[in-house]
């Protein structure tokens, strides 16, 4: 099965516009409760890789 | 989110661990220099579902001796520069236009990219910025027009092209068209 890169930006698009528009309508507490849940997850997920400064530079090309 | 004026806007958000990190550098920041916030922390700020594990902050030119004060009490403070070891290294970086990443002692992420202004457009936002009041801190961010322009005709990875997407639903009702018209022309020469 071919990945449809087109389909899939245009799903992606949707669902930006979909999610902007639930938090222009709902209060700031309850999209950013929701989105707390992601973003503390990734960070404490990050925390276990134990990366050096020098693994992490390399990683984003500034070494 | 309310605004409160042209320049101040008002958000009740959640304090994630990612605001949690920046509010303890920005408190010491701002004590040295002045900063703008830009790039994708200004996305997720508002409501944008993606992680991020650097935030990018501009700060206006210091000397090396206010740049020392700066350094030392970001030290004092538990921070550490992950790409340059001592204040001249630091400093010698950021003067040659170069970032410089702080974190906390014994991590990497979630860590803060500083620089000094180097184009008009970067320069300009320290005269046109917003001022975002939370719950637990008060912040400044670049204008929201710039962010949108500098994403979409600069940067262009589909990231960057979700997050202009994001703020220009999210804020439709207060940006200015001609404004991203007029940094377009900036920021693409």
């Amino acid at each position: 099965m071919m990945f449809d890169k087109k389909k899939n930006m245009e799903e992606r698009m949707k669902f930006i516009d979909l999610w902007a528009e639930y938090v222009r309508t709902h209060s700031d507490r309850d999209w950013s409760s929701q989105q707390k849940v992601l973003i503390d997850s990734l960070i404490q997920s990050s925390r276990s890789w134990k990366w050096t400064p020098e693994d992490y530079l390399r990683m984003k090309g500034e070494l | 989110m309310q605004f409160i004026g042209k320049r101040t806007i008002k958000l009740d958000k959640v304090k994630t661990e990612l605001d949690s990190f920046l509010i303890d550098f920005i408190r010491i920041l701002e004590k040295h220099t002045k900063y703008v916030i830009i790039s994708g922390y200004v996305s997720i700020l508002f409501g944008r579902t993606r992680g991020t594990e650097d935030i990018d902050v501009l700060i206006e030119r210091l000397d090396k001796g206010k740049f020392s004060n700066l350094y030392g009490e970001l030290k004092r403070h538990g921070f550490y520069c992950l790409n340059a070891k001592t204040l001249d290294d630091v400093f010698g970086q950021i003067s040659e236009k170069l970032a410089v990443r702080f974190a906390k002692e014994r991590s990497v992420i979630p860590n803060i990219e500083v620089k000094f202004p180097k184009t008009a457009p970067e320069k300009e936002l320290f005269k046109d910025y917003l001022t975002v009041i939370m719950p637990f801190g008060k912040i400044k961010i670049s204008n929201i027009e710039q962010q949108i322009a500098f994403k979409r005709y600069v940067l262009k990875s589909e990231k960057d092209m979700e997050d202009a997407r994001h703020l220009e639903n999210v804020f439709r009702e207060h940006i200015d068209k001609g404004k991203i018209a007029r940094y377009r022309k900036l920021v693409e020469i």
